[in-house]
C-alpha cells in the first residue's frame, strides 16, 4: 500500500513538472510574438515620416495667346504647411519678377 | 424656293466678287483655347479675313473685354489681335505677327500654304454654301478645313489655305481652335498693303528666326528667375521652372 501511494505521488509530481514546463514554453512563445510585434511597429514608425513628406507644386502662366509660358514652383517638406507657404512665396516672387520685366 | 434663290444669289455674288479684285471682308466666329492640350481656357473670337485682289489680311479678336495684367496667377499679355497673317499670292509671301512680352509687334515670314491637304470626299453646306472637306497637318497639328469650291479663292483663316476654294470652316484635331464663316461684306476701302510690302522688301526673318526669338525671350526670363531665387534664398530647394507651350511647333 505504501509503495502504491509513493508511486502515485511520484507520477503526480512528474506530471506537474511537465505541465509547468509547458506553461513556461507557452509564455516564452507569447513573449516572442510580443517582441516581434514591437519590432514591426518600430519599422513602420521609421517609414512613416518619409511617406508623409509633402510635395507642393503651384503654377502660374504668362499668356501671350498662341504662346503660353507655364511657371511652376515645387517645394518638398515634411510639413505640408511649410511646403505650401514656400511654394506660394516662390510663385509670387516669380510672377512679380516677370511682371516687373514686362510691364 | 425663295431661300434657294437667295442662297444662289449669294454664292454668285461671292464668286463674282472674288474675281472682281475688290476688297471683301469675310467674318468668322469661333473659339480658341490658349491652354491647348493642358486645360481649358477657351474664349470666343471673331476672325476677319480681308481679301483684296492677290493680297489678304487675317486678324482674330477676342469678343468682350479682356484685362491686361496679373490675375489668378496668370499674366495676361494677349495682344488685341491673335493669329494675324498677311498673304501676298503674287510674290508667294506670308507674314505673321508675334507680340512679345512688352507687347511690341514683330513680323516674320513663313511659307505660303506648305500644308498638303487630303480630300476626304465628304460634303456639307455652311450658310447654304456647299463645302468639301479636306484634312492636313501643319507645324505638328492636324487640321480639318471645309472649303467652298464655288468661291474660287485659295484663301482661308490664319495661315491655312491652298485649297481650290475659300475655307469657310477650319479647326484643329482637338478642337482648341475653331472658326466658322458667318458672313461676307464688301469694303469700300481695304487695308494698307504698303505697310506689309515694305516689310517684305526688308528681308524679314523666317520661321526659324521667330522660333529663336521666342526661345531666347523665355530663356532670359528663366535666367532672371534663377538669379532671383539664388539671391533671395541661398540653399533653396529650386528655382521656378518655365515651360513654353506654343500653338505652332517651335522645336
Amino acid at each position: 500500500m505504501k509503495r502504491l501511494i509513493l508511486s502515485m505521488t511520484m507520477m503526480l509530481a512528474a506530471f506537474l513538472t511537465q505541465a509547468s514546463e509547458q506553461v513556461e514554453r507557452e509564455k516564452g512563445k507569447q513573449k516572442g510574438q510580443q517582441y516581434e510585434n514591437v519590432s514591426r511597429q518600430m519599422e513602420v514608425s521609421q517609414i512613416i515620416p518619409v511617406v508623409l513628406d509633402c510635395s507642393v507644386t503651384l503654377k502660374g502662366k504668362v499668356d501671350l495667346g498662341p504662346i503660353e509660358a507655364e511657371i511652376s514652383c515645387t517645394v518638398t517638406d515634411p510639413s505640408c504647411e511649410k511646403a505650401q507657404v514656400a511654394a506660394a512665396a516662390c510663385l509670387k516672387s516669380a510672377l512679380r519678377l516677370t511682371a516687373s520685366i514686362i510691364i | 424656293m425663295h431661300k434657294i434663290f437667295l442662297q444662289s444669289l449669294m454664292m454668285l455674288f461671292l464668286a463674282s466678287e472674288a474675281f472682281a479684285q475688290q476688297a471683301q471682308m469675310h467674318i468668322y466666329q469661333g473659339k480658341f483655347n490658349s491652354s491647348f492640350g493642358r486645360g481649358d481656357n477657351t474664349r470666343q473670337f471673331e476672325g476677319r479675313l480681308i481679301i483684296q485682289g492677290e493680297h489678304s489680311l487675317f486678324t482674330m479678336k477676342e469678343e468682350g473685354l479682356q484685362q491686361v495684367g496679373l490675375q489668378d496667377n496668370t499674366i495676361n499679355l494677349r495682344p488685341d489681335s491673335l493669329f494675324s497673317v498677311y498673304k501676298d499670292h503674287s510674290s508667294q509671301s506670308l507674314l505673321f505677327e508675334f507680340s512679345d512680352f512688352n507687347q511690341r509687334s514683330h513680323w516674320y515670314a513663313d511659307t505660303l500654304f506648305p500644308m498638303v491637304w487630303q480630300q476626304t470626299g465628304e460634303e456639307k453646306t455652311i450658310g447654304g454654301i456647299p463645302c468639301r472637306k479636306a484634312v492636313g497637318v501643319f507645324k505638328g497639328r492636324g487640321y480639318t478645313a471645309w472649303y467652298a469650291p464655288s468661291i474660287t479663292n485659295a484663301e482661308g483663316p490664319w495661315k491655312l489655305g491652298g485649297l481650290p476654294g475659300l475655307i469657310l470652316e477650319a479647326f484643329d484635331d482637338h478642337d482648341d481652335w475653331h472658326l466658322t464663316w458667318v458672313s461676307t461684306t464688301e469694303l469700300e476701302e481695304g487695308f494698307d498693303q504698303g505697310f506689309f510690302q515694305r516689310k517684305i522688301n526688308h528681308d524679314l526673318q523666317g520661321y526659324s528666326g521667330f522660333a529663336a526669338h521666342v526661345r531666347k525671350m523665355f530663356s532670359r526670363l528663366q535666367a532672371s528667375m534663377a538669379a532671383q531665387a539664388n539671391t533671395n534664398c541661398v540653399g533653396c530647394q529650386q528655382a521656378p521652372k518655365l515651360k513654353i507651350n506654343s500653338w505652332e511647333n517651335i522645336d
